[in-house]
Order: structure tokens, then sequence, then C-alpha cells
């Protein structure tokens, strides 16, 4: 409704429905007649069910009116509105806040779909209305006009994947509304390819399943949605026969300009062809026997697509161009009001398509994303696959079918990856990717002790019950927003996970000492001093933390003043929890091959020193080379991490007691319930345990104890540790470039402000993310 | 939020801004219902006429010449309706489209109709 309700007065709905609730019950007791009033004070029941129940007729029906006929009201009713107050409503006793807010505002140009009919106006033509009056060509079209008519529907396919309905941006095109009547074979065949690619891209979506309503429209016309005769594995084929066909007529023209016209038509079929067979391919991934030759197909037919773009791009002007002010993106073959009366009401009226050379823009860095997306089958371990999801979600979140494609192809590789792999095998297979226990190698004996057996099995058992690992990667395809949200609940998941990992590393230890009794050493020192479940858990929920609180940034839900204790928390607490985690892992990994080394210079000693070990002693120091560090990269981003969070931390202390930033008026404010909500999610976890409000309080009050150009250079010393560690880092990423950039100037601010530099000007600075999400540049005005 | 907050170098309470002059009535905000505890004999004739009217179906004709017949929900004093359940017709007679609820600001009704008795047919 868009405020059109609010009067000067501060009046709201609920406040309204409330005080109009509060009366009538205040007068209950005085009334004779409360059976009405119960009836719609219970509340529960939904607005037309109770309209129902009043009207004493089962779900009317608002066409069999009128019922005693019209009387007109118009003056009488304006009179009496004028006697209402500026913001006072008068209103039916089950209106609320939620039918004003659903209301659809006539007249309004994005709302109404309806407005701009008449009475008078054609409907819009349909496929056969424009046959019949020679409005589209159905034959012989000019290859002007096939680039014109493709390039749009191009366009309207970038539309529906970018969020639109597909009868409200494909389906006004009327070719594809019956393409076997089109006799003109190659926008046929175009027409049929584009059917099908509809129902696979939707296919692959609905199995991927990481939409949301804002992502993708699922729904269209049911009637256009099933493909026409043609099947999805012959339309490679109808695309090849009608190109090779141009490409002939083409040699046979002696006219160059003609010969660039059609060959750009042929350039576009190409696409089409290759783009749907790369598409079509992923959809039939989950079936397919190797994944890795699926993927190097699809990636085949994606470089020849992207190959083609560059191409098609300078031939947009070769085509035919929507008219200047008309909806339809091309002037012959759309219709575009064509399916507006038949949407839900709540659809928006007003769909802007995209222009041709944006779409292909956009539909070249799907090609890449695509491309990029291949890459998944390397990943055949839970941390690295993580890795390679948080990272394709940070460049690639925003397209629906580009997430959709990772995850499929994802799904097909890891069950692929060994044969038929079941989940808990790939858990398996991570853990001992991760930190290797030695319970969990099979060619040490330990691995086969019927104890251990069972505990492992039981542990992998309820980690799959709990599917937290899965949906980890899972929640990764999930636009950023929504993200957010789920990546709330499987932290709570998390806790008892981690209860069961420690007693699964418990259990080991305890096993280690009845090994131990019996005398067996090597399964003992195997057993002992078990921390791998538990480290693994724990680090993998502390990720999880870390990118729900800094995902806050990105989706710009703090306000500045917030910023102190949400920087405080990873720099005191997640940051360096993850950085032990890793180096725990790295020191077990370190223990584990001094152990294996010390044992096969106990066997060579022994053993009389074969040929086999002789191999065995050139290999081992190589690896130990690569195994040494594993993490060392990831330790030392996070370090770099811990100090800007300390910078941040530090520099807002700073600029709070410096009075720059702007503070809620304390009237409306309960600092302890913003605190609590931002960290609500980590309530539940035993591990780490929850830092209450006054906890937080206390560490602030000492803080802020020291005076603000103390405070400043804290902060700056901080930025510097900050600076030094990330040039430490060879071969920097832009990720890494960017960190450093933030740290330098930020040194450089806190150390202005530390001089006292615009003292008498408490301007609250600037916080820019645009470098990164999850740190600003502080920029003084 | 910004709307909210103050400079950090003003960070003391502003004083209240005095409350606007309240409206005649008992309540903060004034509303009209049809609840039947509301029905109160001293309302104003336009007061009770509108309650009256309240939950009936209500037939706006707008500019551009359809018709939206829904139940009347809500109104103010500009005029802005709100019909639930309402269908619009393009002619009227014909097939209409059912939109669930609308609203209709002033400047787009042309007449306004009633569902009811005429007053020579009242019982």
């Amino acid at each position: 409704m868009h405020g059109t309700y609010v009067g000067e007065q501060p009046t709201d709905f609920q406040a309204a429905t409330a005080a109009a609730a509060a009366a009538a019950r205040e007068r209950e007791s005085n009334s004779n007649e409360p059976d009405e009033w119960s009836l719609s004070e219970c509340g529960f029941a939904d607005n037309d069910v109770q309209r129902a129940i009043r009207g004493g007729s089962a779900a009317e029906d608002i066409t069999q009116y009128p019922i005693h006929g019209w009387v007109d009201v118009t003056q009488e009713f304006h009179d009496a509105c004028a006697e209402l107050l500026p913001g006072e409503l008068a209103q039916d006793m089950l209106f609320g806040l939620f039918e004003a807010m659903s209301a659809i505002e006539i007249m309004d140009p994005k709302m109404d779909v309806g407005m701009g009919f008449d009475k008078f106006d054609l409907p819009p033509p349909s496929f056969e209305a424009a046959v019949a009056m020679g409005a589209i060509k159905l034959d012989g079209l000019e290859p002007a006009e096939l680039i014109g008519i493709f390039d749009a529907l191009f366009a309207c396919l970038v539309s529906w994947l970018e969020g639109n309905s597909m009868d409200q941006v494909l389906f006004t095109c009327l070719y594809l509304h019956a393409p076997s009547q089109i006799q003109d074979k190659p926008l046929r065949c175009f027409c049929i390819a584009v059917r099908n690619l509809i129902v696979v891209i939707k296919n692959i979506i609905i199995l991927a399943a990481v939409n949301e309503e804002e992502d993708f429209q699922l729904y269209g016309n049911s009637a256009l949605l099933g493909a026409e005769k043609a099947q999805p594995s012959t339309i490679a084929g109808l695309l090849k026969d009608v190109e090779d066909e141009l490409v002939r007529k083409c040699k046979q023209l002696p006219e160059a300009a003609e010969n660039q016209c059609l060959m750009a038509v042929v350039h576009r079929l190409r696409f089409m062809r290759h783009l749907f067979q790369a598409i079509y391919q992923v959809e039939l991934m989950v079936g397919a026997s190797s994944a890795e030759e699926a993927v190097n197909e699809i990636y085949k037919n994606l470089n020849v697509a992207s190959e083609l773009l560059p191409l098609i791009k300078r031939t947009i002007d070769r085509g035919t161009q929507p008219v200047e002010g008309s909806e339809a993106p091309n002037p012959m073959g759309f219709s575009p009001r064509i399916h507006d009366r038949s949407q839900p009401p709540t659809f928006p009226r007003s769909i802007k398509i995209r222009e041709r050379p944006a779409s292909y823009q956009f539909l070249e860095e799907m090609v890449a994303r695509f491309k990029y997306a291949c890459k998944v089958i390397r990943y055949k371990d839970y941390y690295s696959a993580l890795n390679f999801f948080i990272e394709y979600s940070r460049k690639s979140g925003h397209c629906i079918l580009s997430r959709s494609v990772l995850q499929s192809l994802f799904s097909s590789s890891i069950r692929l990856a060994h044969g038929k792999q079941s989940m808990k095998q790939f858990l398996r297979h991570s853990v001992m990717v991760f930190n290797s226990p030695p319970v969990l190698n099979p060619k040490h004996p330990v691995s086969s002790d019927p104890k251990v057996v069972q505990h492992l099995e039981t542990f992998f058992r309820y980690c799959i019950n709990m599917n937290t690992f899965n949906q980890f990667i899972r929640l990764c395809g999930f636009n950023r927003a929504r993200q957010r949200d789920k990546l709330a609940h499987l932290i709570e998941n998390f806790d008892p996970l981690q209860v069961d990992a420690a007693r699964l590393d418990s259990l080991m230890n305890q096993l280690a000492n009845e090994r131990a009794m019996e005398g067996n050493e090597s399964h003992a020192t195997a057993l002992k001093h078990s921390t791998y479940f538990s480290t693994w858990v724990l680090y993998n929920c502390f990720r999880a933390m870390l990118i729900y609180l800094m995902s806050g940034f990105e989706l710009e839900l703090y306000a500045v003043h917030e910023f102190l204790y949400i920087y405080w928390y990873p720099y005191e607490f997640l940051v360096g929890f993850l950085v032990s985690a890793l180096t725990r892992t790295e020191n077990l990994l370190l223990a584990q091959e001094e152990y294996a080394e010390h044992q096969s210079r106990i066997q060579s000693n022994s053993g009389g020193g074969g040929s086999g070990s002789k191999n065995r002693k050139a290999a081992k120091p190589k690896k130990n080379k690569k195994q040494q560090r594993p993490y060392r990269q990831e330790i030392v981003y996070y370090r770099a991490l811990l100090s800007l969070c300390g910078g941040m931390y530090k520099a807002m202390g700073a600029l709070t007691k410096d009075g720059r930033v702007r503070l809620p008026m304390s009237k409306f404010d309960n600092e302890e319930i913003r605190y609590n909500r931002r960290f609500s999610p980590f309530v539940p976890l035993t591990s780490p345990p929850p830092v209450s409000y006054a906890e937080f309080r206390n560490i602030r009050d000492h803080m802020m104890q020291n005076s603000a150009e103390d405070l400043y250079s804290y902060a700056a010393k901080y930025f510097d540790q900050a600076r030094n560690v990330l040039e430490s880092i060879q071969n920097p990423e832009q990720e890494i470039l960017d960190l450093l950039q933030i740290a330098r100037t930020n040194f450089v601010v806190m150390n202005v402000l530390g001089r006292g530099h615009q003292k008498e000007v408490k301007r609250q600075p600037e916080f820019d993310f645009s470098k990164h999400s999850y740190f600003p540049i502080i920029k003084i005005k | 939020m910004s709307d909210l907050s103050i400079s950090g170098t003003q960070v003391q309470v502003q004083p209240l801004t005095p409350p606007p002059p309240s409206p005649p009535g008992r309540w903060p905000f004034r509303i009209t219902t049809n609840a039947p505890q509301m029905l109160d004999a001293n309302l104003t004739p336009g007061r009770r006429k509108l309650q009256k009217w309240l939950g009936r179906v209500l037939r706006i004709v707008i500019t551009d010449g359809r018709v939206l017949v829904g139940f009347f929900n809500c109104t103010d004093r500009d005029a802005n309706i709100v019909l639930s359940m309402c269908a619009e017709y393009l002619v009227e007679g014909q097939e209409p489209r059912l939109l669930g609820n609308v609203m209709v600001a002033k400047k787009h009704i042309v007449s306004l109709n009633i569902d009811e008795p005429r007053a020579s047919t009242v019982l």
C-alpha cells in the first residue's frame, strides 16, 4: 500500500485493530450480543472463512452480487469520508495489517495488471489470431527477421532466469506457442529447441532445489510447458541439420553482405545447439556412468558456445530491433500482454525484458560460470568441496541456473567418484583427507579392530542422519540472503554432532588404554590422544559461524554502532578457534608422520633392508614436504583475518569513545536485546560456549578505559600486523590484495585520527565495504 | 535506523516534541469499525453511514472504465478504499478476473455504488 494510508498521525493498522479489540473487550461485559464478536475475536480463522460464517453461506461468490441492486452513494460516501480525521480509519472488523499489505494498488503501473485495458481494446492477439491477421510470418523469413527473433528469445530466456514468470517473458513469443506450425525451418527448429530448453532448465532447477521464490518462477502456462513432439535428445541433430543447410545455401550466395547475415543466423543456431547440449547433459549427469567423461563433454560444448558469443554480439545490429516505446522485445512474433490476465493478481505487472547486448553479456558470464562449475568434480572430499562451494557462491551466487548446475554436477560427481559411493564413504574419506586418523586408514591394522569399526559406524551413521554436513554444502547453493537464514539453523545442528564426535574420541582413548593393557602397542598408539573427530566437527562448525556472522556485513544488516561487538566476537573467539583447530590438525598429521617414519626405521633396521624398504625411504621425504603444512595458507589467512577483526574492534572502540559513532537515542535503545539477537544462533552450542552480554560489556568497559588516542594506536597496530601477515603471502589472490589495501588504508586513517585530525568535527566516518564484504575501508570525509 | 539516531556530539536525550493535539474522542488512534461493540450513538452521521456500509458489497467505477466489485473493507479521510475478494470487470456482465485485496485511491474513483435495498423496497 506504500503508505497511502498513513496520515500525519502515527496511525498504524495493528495499533488501530488492537485499540478496537481493547475497546470491545472493555465493553463486552455490558454487551448483550457477545457471540458475534467472540467469533471474530478468536482470530485464527482466515478472513474469507470468517466472512462466510458471518454471511451464513458457504464461500460467498462476489460475482453473484448485487443481490438487491446498486444504489449510487458517490457523493454521500465522499461526504462521510470528509468527516473522518486525518489518519482515522473506518475499517471492517476483520481488516488488519495483512489485508492492508496484500492489497494491490489499482492504477499503479507496477502492480495493476488490468491497467490500460479498455473495453474497446482488442484482446492481445493469440498465435492463431496473429496468423490470421498476417501479423506474423510462418515461412520465408529474412535473415534479419530471424536474427531479431532469436536475439529477442535469448533476451527472454535471460529475463526468465532472472526471476520473471515465463508466461510474461518467454511465452509472449507467439512462435513458441505452436512451433510445429512454423514452416520456416530455422525458426521452427530454434523454437522447438527453446521449448525443450525451458523444460530441461526447469528440471535442473527443481532437482537442485536451491531456488526460492525471489530467485525463480517455476510455474507457467502448463499447456505450453510440455515440450512438443521432439525429444530433447533429438534437438542437437535438428539444429545441426538446419545449420548445414544454411551453410550450403550460404556458399551458393555470391553477395558477401547477405552471406554474413546468413552466417549470423547460423552462429545463433550453433550457439543454441551447444548451450542446449551442455545444459541437457547436466540434466543427464545423474545417470551417467562416468562423471569425468560427462563433464568433459559438457566442457567441450561450453567452450564452443563461449567462442561463438563474440561473433553473435558483433551481429546484434543485423537483426530487426525492438520498436522504441513498445513492450515487445521484437517487432514481429511477440504479444507482450497475452498472458497478463491469466497471471495471479499479485504478480508484478511491469516486466522489463533485458536489452539484447546485456542478455548476451549475461549468457557469456553464465557459460563461464558453468565452465567454472565443471571444476567441482576435482574435489572429492568435504573440505575442498566446501571451499569450492563457498567460493562459487561468492562469485556466482546471483544466477539460479549456475547454482543449480553446480549442485547437480557435484551430487553426481561425488556419488560416482569411486563407483557408487554413499554419503558415508564420502564423509569417511573426507575425515581421512582432513586429518587422516589411523583408525580410518585401511592399511593400518587398527582399522579392522571390531570395536573401532563399530564405533565409527555409529558415528558416521549419526552424521548422515543429522544430514548437517550435507546441508552445509547444499546451503551454499542458495542465494546469499537465504544462506544466512539457513546457516542459523545449521549451526544449531552442529551441537549434537560435536557431542557425538567428542564421545567417539574419548571412546578411542579408552580403547587405547585397553589395548595397551593387552600389550598391543601399535593399536594403542594409533588410538591414543584422539581428537580427530571433534576437531573435524568443530572446525566445520566454526566456519559456519564465521560465515553467518560476517554475511551480515554483506547483506547490510548491521548498523555502524553494532560493528563493535560483531568484530569483537571473531577477534576474541571465533578466528582464534579456527586457527587452533587447524594447527591442531597439522600437529596431528605431523605426529603421525613422525611415528610412521619411526616405525619404518625400526622395520628397516630389523628387516635387513630389502629393495622394498629402499623404495619407501626414497618416497618418504617427498611426501613429507607436501604433507608438512597442508593448512599453512589457510592458517595465515585466518591470522590476517584475526588482526583485521582486532583492528576493526579497536577502531570502533576508538571512534565510539571519540564520539564519532552515531548512537541510537537511549530511550529507543536496548543494546542487550540487539546483542542477543545478533548471536542467537550460537546460543544452543555447547562449544564454543555462548558469551553473555554482561561478559561482553565487562570486556568492552575494560577497553574503553583507555583514551581514544591510545585506542586509535592499538587499532593501527592491529592493521599493521594484518598488513605484515598479508604481505608474507606468496602469489596472493585478488582477495588478499584487497585485504592488504584495506589494512594499509585503515592503518593510515587510524594514525591520522590518533594524532587528533578533525578533532572538532565529530562526524561519523564512512565505512566502505566495496573492496571486501567483511571489512570496510574507513574513510574520513 | 539512521533516523532514530543522532550524531555523536549530542548524545543526550532530545527533549520530547510536544504530542500532537489529541483528536476528539477517547482513542489515540481513532477508528470506526463495524464491530458490534462499537455501535455508538455518539458517532457522527457520516461515520455511522460508513460503519453501516463496512463489510457490504461495493461497486467502484474507476477512471479507465473498469468496474471493481468487492467487500468494502476500509477507508480514510481521503476516500482511499480497500476492497477484499474483489472482482474486476472490463465489461460488466462479462467474465471477471478475481483480484483479492485491492486498494483504490480517491483520484481514480468515478462513482461508488453500494448493494442495498432501495429505500422504497425496505421491508
